[in-house]
């Protein structure tokens, strides 16, 4: 919740570490604006998120192809260390330049997006038990 | 609780410069002890702030009134000008800010009535401009974190009403307090849960498209000497 500052990485279960945390961004874009997005996404976000901890895995772009006048998606995959990576990120991220980033995609380039924070079903109990050492 | 819910008053206290801690020690004792000789308070606990604490100010004074007509008093008190100096006139020059809160509960619990803790206090700010789903769905989900965090001993989910200008003034539409049993369970199960990082904090995170709660939030912590959410209450309500 943004108290990420208060929050000391060995403060954290060393369990959770090793469960890498995968970052999904799914974006609906408008038709036509799938090279000035990408444009922007490599120059203007990618290497400040790389710099706050997100590695990006893929960049996947449907339908496969530049011949179809039709409005294409785009899901950027990215993985984070552990919770100590994500605070890492979200102690980061309340920037002007990533929210700017954000607003121009949702007014120039973007008809909808998500972004979702996911895990491999086998790191659930790990997570989980990291969020109950005091219960 | 929700029936007495208006009868609690929580207040961030802003300091003058300069104080040590021996200083704020003893205006956390003399906020106490004053808001005792309120008419109509039957229960007063100050806290210093925890260093881990980010965005707030340097106490938070609790209080609890009668009834309604004892709140209503409190608040006049406490947010007219001067109020404080009335109150208690050698703590005037060592308090600088007055941040009255009156939560409305949305909901609360307590699964360890009478613990004394650690008791954490998150003031934040819907954006005015979020869609009114959008900010009810927020409203129910929050005390999903209390499911999955046993940590969090007890806890109170509040709106807030907001007032712009004067004394008492507050930017803050929501409070979202928890007690603890140490500081632990906040830094540790708190923070690590994913159930916070992975769902709940889609509200507040500024690159995601659900975020509604303003960047600028006060987190605060401070140690109890007083059960301070279980103060006439007992059980879960919503």
């Amino acid at each position: 919740m943004a108290d990420s500052k208060s929050v000391g990485a060995d403060e954290r279960s060393e369990q959770s570490e090793a469960d890498p945390i995968f970052v999904i961004d799914d974006l609906r874009l408008r038709a036509g604006q799938l090279a000035p997005f990408l444009e922007a996404f490599e120059t203007r976000y990618r290497p400040g998120a790389e710099i706050r901890g997100q590695r990006l895995l893929q960049v996947l772009v449907h339908p496969p192809t530049r011949a179809l006048d039709v409005p294409h998606s785009v899901v950027l995959l990215w993985q984070v260390d552990g919770i100590a990576g994500f605070w890492g990120v979200r102690s980061q991220n309340s920037t002007e330049d990533v929210v700017r980033f954000w607003l121009d995609c949702d007014a120039q380039w973007v008809d909808s997006r998500t972004r979702r924070y996911a895990a491999s079903p086998a790191s659930l109990p790990a997570l989980d038990a990291a969020g109950r050492v005091n219960a | 609780m929700s029936g007495d819910a208006a009868l609690a008053f929580v207040v961030q206290v802003g300091l003058a410069p300069g104080l040590d801690s021996r200083d704020r020690d003893a205006v956390a004792r003399g906020l106490a002890e004053a808001g005792r000789t309120l008419e109509g308070v039957v229960a007063s606990h100050a806290g210093v702030h925890l260093d881990l604490s980010v965005g707030g100010l340097d106490l938070t004074w609790d209080l609890r009134a009668r009834d309604e007509d004892a709140a209503r008093r409190v608040e006049m008190r406490l947010a007219q000008e001067g109020g404080l100096a009335e109150l208690a006139p050698d703590l005037a020059s060592r308090v600088e800010t007055l941040e009255v809160g009156r939560p409305r509960i949305l909901a609360s619990d307590l699964r360890r009535p009478g613990l004394v803790g650690i008791k954490r206090s998150l003031w934040l700010r819907v954006e005015p401009s979020a869609p009114p789903e959008a900010v009810a769905r927020f409203e129910q989900e929050t005390p999903l974190l209390a499911d999955a965090i046993p940590a969090i001993r007890n806890w109170r989910w509040s709106r807030l009403a907001a007032r712009g200008e004067g004394p008492g003034a507050i930017r803050w539409t929501h409070l979202w307090e928890q007690e603890f049993e140490h500081v632990d369970g906040l830094q540790i199960d708190y923070m690590s849960s994913p159930a916070h990082w992975g769902y709940i904090d889609r509200w507040f995170d500024p690159e995601m498209p659900e975020r509604i709660v303003d960047l600028w939030l006060a987190h605060t912590a401070c140690p109890e000497s007083a059960p301070v959410l279980s103060w006439g209450a007992a059980g879960r309500a919503a």
